[in-house]
């Protein structure tokens, strides 16, 4: 009971394994969303610590160069990113100068994972060769001479890191809090092997030896339903937010609000985020998910997606992403979309709720935010609209230029003043990029790896363009935080419990009612408030005798 | 050269007072002198804090940065005198320090239990008013399997969730016969004492500690009752209440100002010149019903007036109507007015769920509400009392001043409808 609790407490104080923890979901996720560049990513780092020209694709690649110059600058690379991370997610502090601070962070968090990467980045290698397809079919079953280096330090490293997190774990007990980082960053190469071998397992599309099976490859039925890794990880995602959501149910259970907000969550994404695009699958139509629109979901309103879907599922995604979602907005605020329907959302609400609290409060992350937030959403206003552009006025659909082609043969322009190739090519890659960062890293790797660090919703909060438009749509109706007046006893538990890093506090002890753009409405500051001071609500102001008889 | 405010104490009442009056006067200069913490920091929080639900820096409702910004100043220090003759205080440790205007507001510390064998107990004995409590507490759950809690008062229910919240088996003594009578009357009482029975703790009602047993490190091993009662525990949380904390002040040339706190004129003035005192320890010789009122709204309310007091907009301190709230594990609770032992009162109670409303009038005006378990606007209570809506009336407009969110509103017409009178105590 007792190593439970200091499990719980590490975890949710971002002690040791919750930066474990965190480095097992980004490799989760890197793998799951860019399985290819990953691959390619441990392949670089390998080739950087080769020396004496050897070849990466020969097995020698496996033999361990420590001293490579490179080898350190990777190691130093990463330990300067824990420092920055750390320097991200600490409290400001008026007593702690900057320069304090910077050697503080470098040798609470830059130092150990330094070393630690020097220690796992062969685990990094091994995954890398592993999963590299041309060269797996080779592969000796034991390791020959020049492969146990690699073995040996991968062993060392677990043992070390898992010797550092039990000692975190005595030190969280024994202190009530969180043992230093020096003692954590546990296990950074075993769990990343696992999650990179994770992915593996899970991806029946991978290159595998005769008689090896993919866990995807259980039963007909799962496999019909689970034929990629994305079906597996709706399921995996699914059950994360129904096995949440029962956690949420029981620890709410006394407040409605969350009590019927969370089966909804629950509802939604069993149906709209599961089950239905399977059967829509079933009856050979598109995998069409009703609960995503743009411009969260951005091929939504692609030209291509529009003109391949029946009419109605078009029609949906058009009047949804222009009409439904911005009118709601103004009408019932941000909550109906963010707290009730999305899935990123829903999984924060379920999955997410022990590390709601991490989310930071600070002024500085609030200015972090408004930048961010209007940045993704205008790129991705312009990356549809040059998509949609070019689609319009690319090769064979443009007024303005005269075509001469025949016989099937490819053409050219005669007359192109506009210059619609460029337009086409820059279109592409801009599609091809918002893909990647914001579609994959940001709202994959980073919004759901980080909350063990970071809190839940750092993608609703910082990059989601969808979070962005409703806010905005939720700013010009009346939904708001309602404050009863001079009944706050400033205990912090609203802003605390705050997931969007709303310091309701703030607003709550000067008796002021407010609405921010960031506000998604899931109403747990009212419900943690210990004097029933808040009220989440869009409901039409009452006439109440505003009383400030206390206050001169 | 601008006058220095010096505040003895960082509460709600010293910081709120402070930050209005840096509000009204840009100049002066001010000072918090306090031994707790070197920031503000909520009181009202500690439970949440003993649960783990909030780190210490969550409890601190203004950002770290303010202070400098506002330029208050503070002090971690002992106040251990004053001399009004040279306007100094004397520092424990520290040179002293001079001021212009001196504020009081020492505020409360726990009332003590004289026991039996309490000499031979070092350890596990537990207030739960102060930053240290905090901390002693958090040192002692850990070893402790069971523990006693004497004092059914607000901190008394505090201590007892947070103690259940880490598993320990929890012996809760109560003076009377249900919980909390200096506010619930016996029908809602009851119906609470069930309910904290149902959180399982084992609640002894009509008895009281008597004396203490420790084992041989001096750890309390045990609590026996007046009733002869034998409770074994390895901590023992002592909640009876509050009093001023100016003892400080009793031996000092400033002794002359202290009743049973801090003698206090409508202004918040004591005797003496440029001393004031407010919040807890404040005794309000122009009161006519409490005259201490240790309350963390009233605190915040008087910490406003003083501040416009001491920046020149002369703003008496008058008590208004008495509101209240509290939360028993999920039941929260408003309590605005007075009811009267005696009162005519209409109850409205749910059959099952601990969910009233108790309204009690006077010649058929309303004086008073006590309000379980739902959501209300106190302002607007507030309002009919103070415009003596008839009893009649509010009853027919109830539903206006509730304040459930969305979804959360609680069907009024569920409700059991009975016009007990206020029944006396003992």
């Amino acid at each position: 009971m007792t190593l439970l609790r200091a499990l719980k407490h590490d975890l949710t104080h971002r002690g040791p394994s919750a930066w474990a923890l965190s480095v097992l979901l980004l490799g989760f996720y890197f793998g799951l969303y860019l399985p290819s560049e990953t691959r390619a990513l441990g392949l670089r780092v390998g080739a950087l610590s080769r020396v004496s020209g050897r070849d990466l694709s020969g097995e020698s690649v496996f033999a361990l160069h420590l001293p490579g110059l490179s080898w350190w600058a990777v190691a130093l690379t990463v330990g300067l990113a824990g420092a920055a991370l750390h320097a991200a997610f600490e409290r400001t502090d008026e007593a702690r100068p900057f320069g304090e601070g910077l050697a503080h962070r470098l040798r609470s968090t830059g130092l150990p994972m330094a070393l630690l990467t020097l220690l796992t980045l062969p685990a990094g290698l091994v995954a890398a060769r592993w999963l590299d397809p041309p060269t797996r079919g080779t592969r000796h079953l034991l390791p020959t001479a020049t492969e146990h280096a690699p073995w040996v330090v991968v062993a060392l490293s677990v043992v070390v890191t898992a010797a550092l997190t039990l000692d975190g774990l005595r030190r969280a007990w024994r202190q009530r809090a969180p043992g230093p980082l020096w003692t954590s960053t546990a296990s950074l190469g075993a769990l990343g092997l696992f999650a990179v071998y994770g992915t593996h397992v899970f991806d029946p599309a991978a290159p595998r030896p005769p008689g090896e099976r993919s866990l995807a490859h259980l039963g007909q039925l799962f496999y019909f339903a689970l034929d990629s890794r994305w079906g597996l990880y709706g399921a995996l995602y699914t059950l994360a937010v129904l096995s949440g959501g029962v956690f949420m149910l029981g620890r709410y259970r006394a407040s409605r609000y969350q009590v019927i907000r969370t089966l909804a969550v629950m509802v939604v994404q069993c149906s709209f985020g599961f089950a239905i695009p399977i059967v829509l699958k079933l009856f050979a139509w598109p995998e069409f998910y009703f609960s995503y629109f743009w411009p969260l979901k951005l091929d939504a309103l692609m030209p291509e997606t529009l003109l391949r879907e029946p009419l109605v599922l078009g029609l949906w995604s058009v009047l949804g992403a222009l009409v439904l979602v911005p009118l709601a907005g103004v009408f019932f605020g941000k909550r109906w979309y963010c707290a009730w329907v999305c899935g990123c959302g829903g999984l924060a609400n379920t999955a997410g709720e022990p590390f709601r609290h991490l989310t930071s409060k600070s002024e500085r992350a609030w200015r972090f935010e408004r930048a961010t937030i209007y940045t993704v959403l205008i790129v991705a206003v312009l990356v549809t609209a040059a998509v949609l552009a070019a689609s319009l006025i690319g090769p064979g659909t443009r007024p303005t230029a005269v075509y001469y082609g025949g016989d099937g043969a490819p053409g050219r322009y005669l007359f192109d003043p506009i210059r619609s190739d460029a337009l086409v090519g820059f279109a592409a890659k801009a599609r091809y990029y918002y893909g990647i960062v914001v579609a994959s890293v940001l709202s994959g790797a980073i919004g759901v790896g980080l909350y063990p660090l970071g809190g839940t919703r750092q993608w609703c909060r910082n990059f989601c363009p969808m979070a962005a438009m409703l806010g905005l749509a939720q700013r010009l109706g009346r939904f708001r935080i309602e404050v009863k007046e001079g009944m706050c006893i400033s205990c912090g538990m609203c802003s605390t419990h705050c997931e969007m890093g709303i310091d309701v506090r703030s607003y709550a002890q000067e008796g002021q009612s407010f609405t921010r753009a960031a506000c998604v409405g899931c109403g747990m500051c009212a419900t943690v408030c210990p004097r029933g001071v808040l009220a989440v609500t869009a409901a039409p102001p009452t006439q109440l005798v505003q009383i400030r008889r206390r206050r001169p | 050269m601008p006058r220095h405010v010096v505040f003895v104490g960082n509460g709600v009442a010293a910081v709120t007072a402070a930050r209005t009056l840096r509000r009204l006067d840009a100049d002066c200069a001010l000072t918090l002198v306090s031994p707790e913490s070197p920031y503000f920091f909520s009181r009202t929080a500690l439970m949440y804090a003993l649960m783990g639900q909030l780190e210490r820096r969550d409890m601190e409702p203004y950002p770290r940065d303010s202070w400098a910004k506002l330029g208050i100043s503070r002090r971690l220090a002992t106040v251990t005198g004053v001399d009004p003759a040279r306007r100094t205080v004397t520092l424990d440790g520290q040179e002293p320090l001079a001021y212009d205007t001196l504020v009081i507001a020492s505020g409360s510390r726990p009332r003590a239990l004289a026991l039996d064998g309490q000499s031979a107990v070092s350890r596990g004995v537990v207030n739960f008013v102060s930053m240290a409590d905090l901390t002693a507490c958090e040192a002692l759950v850990p070893s402790t399997r069971e523990a006693a809690v004497v004092g059914g008062g607000l901190i008394g229910v505090e201590l007892v969730e947070s103690l259940l919240h880490h598993g320990v088996r929890v012996t809760w003594l109560l003076k009377d016969p249900w919980f909390f009578p200096a506010a619930l009357g016996r029908e809602e009482g009851e119906r609470v004492t069930a309910m904290l029975r149902g959180h399982g703790v084992t609640l002894v009602t009509d008895d009281t500690a008597a004396s203490l047993e420790a084992d041989a490190a001096g750890r309390v091993s045990a609590l026996i009752t007046r009733a002869g009662r034998r409770v074994a525990c390895q901590m023992v949380g002592v909640c009876v209440g509050v009093e001023p904390a100016v003892g400080w002040l009793r031996d000092t040339p400033c002794g002359g100002i202290l009743g049973r706190g801090v003698r206090v004129d409508a202004t918040l003035k004591t005797a003496l010149d440029d001393v004031w005192a407010v919040g807890d320890c404040a005794e309000l010789t122009h009161a006519e019903g409490l005259k201490v009122e240790p309350n963390w709204y009233t605190a915040r309310a008087q910490g406003e007036h003083l501040a416009h007091n001491l920046a020149g907009r002369p703003t008496p301190w008058e008590p208004g109507v008495y509101y209240n709230a509290a939360k028993f594990f999920e039941t929260e609770f408003t309590t605005v007015g007075s009811l009267p032992r005696g009162a005519e009162t209409v109850l409205r109670m749910h059959p099952r769920k601990v969910l009233s409303q108790r309204i009690a009038a006077v010649d058929g005006r309303v004086v008073g509400f006590n309000l379980l378990g739902s959501r209300w606007q106190h302002s607007t209570l507030i309002g009919w009392i103070n415009t003596r809506r008839p009893l009649d009336w509010v009853l027919a407009h109830l539903a206006e001043a509730q304040f459930d969110g969305d979804l959360a509103r609680e069907d009024l017409a569920s409700l059991v409808e009975t016009r007990p009178t206020m029944e006396p105590l003992g």
